[in-house]
């Protein structure tokens, strides 16, 4: 029953579409006399979801990855940008907004916030369906099979309560909640990272299956690098609100062009003691995002940094068809001493 | 793709309980022996309220000089009479009616109007939640029992002004709680998740909201019913609440003031009750709260 398009036009191949999404939020200022501030949590995002296809987005925290989740649901105002559903525009009124949700849905990182504790786990499910006029029986039937379907046995939990179940089974009830409206994308914000590594993997793969059988496109948060290498088509690297790598996995896992990127890499655990990181590659904290100065953000603490940084912000450079990089040293008409016309 | 780990259908040996929140609640308050105790009280207390006309034979505002004063334990009245001589028993189960309703009354009123306007508050947060609030401050400001009196004498003496007032003085703090209690659930993630379902904010607010913040105001409330009987028996007691005849704990300790002297037990007696009743609510009030914290 793959959703997946064949042959459809060309605007339909991309599920969900994000163009310059920007996003601050206002600082509560000192005294009444201050100026307000604004931290730009998201500045200019802008990325493409490939029909059938997990988009990861990777970053440390802080960086705007939940920012982006929250403005790709719409859970608050963009500043401004595009979202495009199916290459559609998708609307700001309460009518459109119903209809984006039922195709696009989220599951969030703490699963057990995420689940009413007043509600069993089947009217958590049902919650939805009902929300979209569904009949009671009909979204009990959606919710008994979607529970099956995520591996956890109807007549067993049905009737729990969020706080009787462990939390891998947890994050189970909350793929089905968001499956029960048959969406086609599905935003996964740090869904895995609070769980251990053994119920990680076993979900992991719950969502690999899913994604095959109901033609699902995802779009997968998460700080580990290691889990967004296995599950991913696409990798999205951020910095500061800002996407600083984009790329397939293969390209950049394999050629990291942007020294933030390379950074992030060399700091991976790895189990093989030949490639374990002695040092850490990279100090520092990231700057304050309160009014940030010119120039890129990653300047003070990049080992390559030089006066161009500091002054300008790099433009996005396409190193192939499938990476594009945010850094001076990438772009060889950028002045950077060490800039190079060749990807590294 | 390659299979890590097993991914057939967990199952544990944990049979389904199945028991809801307010099941668990009430199963731990059972264990609660001063709570248990302080709600058999006022159960007992509400239902001879009720029934007061088939526990006693006597008419509750019709008395004998011959039998003014007449002490604890006399036969044929065995809470004593009072200075009109009317059976204070009989009175006291009377009084309570009136008593009780003053506290229930405004309570459930505030509650209504006040838990609105708090869960729109909280929910809505912004500019609306700056208005209302700021309009609660103005009112709470004032001490509860001057606000009451003020209010009660301005609109005249009587019961129904008398309930009026008190329920104005109870909304502010309901308004107050149910505020805050709004503004940490909306914040929740099952409430992010609801909006992402597509749900309207009525909905999230019947199905998501009410539901977790009942709790902690029915806690609330419960204290402020034994506030709410004892600043209603103040305004009784100074004129401005029930009128005499009537029976009322409040305004029959001011008419057996006279009495304290010669028989200060039966003069006493109105004000076991409301300490009696209000002590109870407030202890249940106790339980209560420590019996939600199940999860």
């Amino acid at each position: 029953m793959s959703l997946q398009a064949e042959g459809t036009p060309q605007a339909s191949e991309n599920a969900l579409e994000a163009i310059g999404l920007s996003k601050s939020f206002a600082v509560r200022s000192q005294g009444i006399l201050d100026k307000p501030k604004t931290v730009s949590a998201v500045s200019d995002v802008s990325f493409q979801l490939k029909q059938g296809q997990t988009l990861g987005i990777v970053g440390e925290s802080g960086c705007g990855k939940s920012t982006t989740a929250r403005l790709l649901m719409q859970l608050i105002k963009k500043d401004a940008g595009e979202i495009r559903f199916k290459g559609t525009s998708v609307q700001n009124d309460a009518a459109a907004l119903k209809a984006f949700r039922r195709q696009v849905q989220m599951v969030f990182q703490d699963s057990s916030a995420s689940l009413n504790p007043r509600l069993t786990i089947e009217q958590s499910i049902m919650f939805g369906p009902l929300v979209h006029g569904q009949t009671k029986q009909h979204a009990l039937e959606k919710a008994h099979s979607l529970l099956q379907r995520v591996g956890l046995e109807p007549a067993q939990f049905s009737r729990r309560y969020p706080h009787e179940i462990s939390g891998g089974q947890r994050q189970r009830v909350n793929i089905a909640r968001a499956l029960a409206l048959d969406p086609q994308v599905v935003i996964f914000d740090e869904a895995v990272s609070a769980l251990d590594k053994s119920v990680e993997a076993q979900v992991l793969n719950l969502l690999q299956d899913l994604k095959e059988d109901l033609g699902l496109s995802y779009i997968f948060i998460s700080h580990d690098l290691n889990v967004v290498r296995y599950i991913s088509d696409e990798v999205v690297v951020m910095y500061l609100g800002r996407i600083v790598e984009h790329g397939s996995v293969e390209r950049v896992y394999n050629h990291p062009a942007h020294p933030y990127t390379q950074a992030l890499l060399a700091s991976m655990p790895s189990i093989d003691p030949e490639s374990r990181t002695l040092q850490s590659p990279i100090t520092g904290d990231p700057p304050s995002p309160i009014d940030l100065p010119p120039g890129c953000s990653f300047a003070p603490r990049c080992r390559h940094a030089s006066v161009v940084c500091e002054r300008q912000s790099p433009p996005s450079t396409r190193l192939s068809s499938e990476h594009v990089v945010t850094c001076h040293l990438s772009n060889p008409a950028s002045g950077h001493p060490n800039a190079q016309s060749t990807p590294l | 793709m390659s299979t890590l780990v097993d991914n057939s259908p967990v199952t544990t040996n944990i049979p389904m309980p199945a028991h809801g929140y307010w099941h668990r609640v009430w199963r731990k308050l059972l264990k609660d022996k001063v709570a248990i105790s302080c709600l058999s009280i006022l159960v007992i207390m509400v239902l001879m309220v009720i029934l007061a006309p088939i526990l006693t034979p006597y008419d509750p505002s019709v008395g004998s000089v011959m039998t003014r004063l007449k002490p604890v334990g006399t036969e044929g009245h065995i809470l004593g009479t009072d200075e009109l001589g009317r059976d204070m028993a009989t009175r006291l189960l009377y009084g309570g009616r009136l008593s009780l309703i003053m506290g229930f009354l405004p309570v459930a009123l505030a509650l209504l109007i006040g838990g609105a306007l708090g869960t729109i508050a909280g929910f809505v947060g912004g500019k609306v939640n700056t208005l209302i609030m700021r309009c609660t401050d103005v009112v709470f400001a004032f001490p509860s029992i001057l606000l009451a009196v003020a209010i009660a004498g301005a609109l005249g003496a009587g019961l129904a002004n008398a309930l009026l007032a008190l329920t104005i003085v109870l909304i502010p703090p309901l308004v107050r709680v149910t505020e805050s209690a709004t503004t940490q659930v909306r914040q929740l993630e099952y409430v992010e998740a609801a909006r992402a379902s597509g749900a309207n904010s009525l909905t999230i607010i019947r199905v998501h909201i009410l539901g977790n913040i009942l709790g902690p105001v029915l806690v609330y409330a419960t204290s402020l019913l034994s506030v709410s009987i004892i600043i209603g028996a103040g305004l009784s007691f100074i004129g401005l609440g029930a009128k005499p005849p009537s029976a009322e704990w409040g305004l029959m300790l001011n008419t057996l003031r006279s009495a304290i002297y010669s028989q200060p037990l039966i003069a006493a007696l109105p004000g076991v009750c409301i300490f009696a009743v209000s002590l109870s609510f407030n202890l249940l009030s106790d339980g209560l709260r420590s019996a939600m914290e199940v999860d």
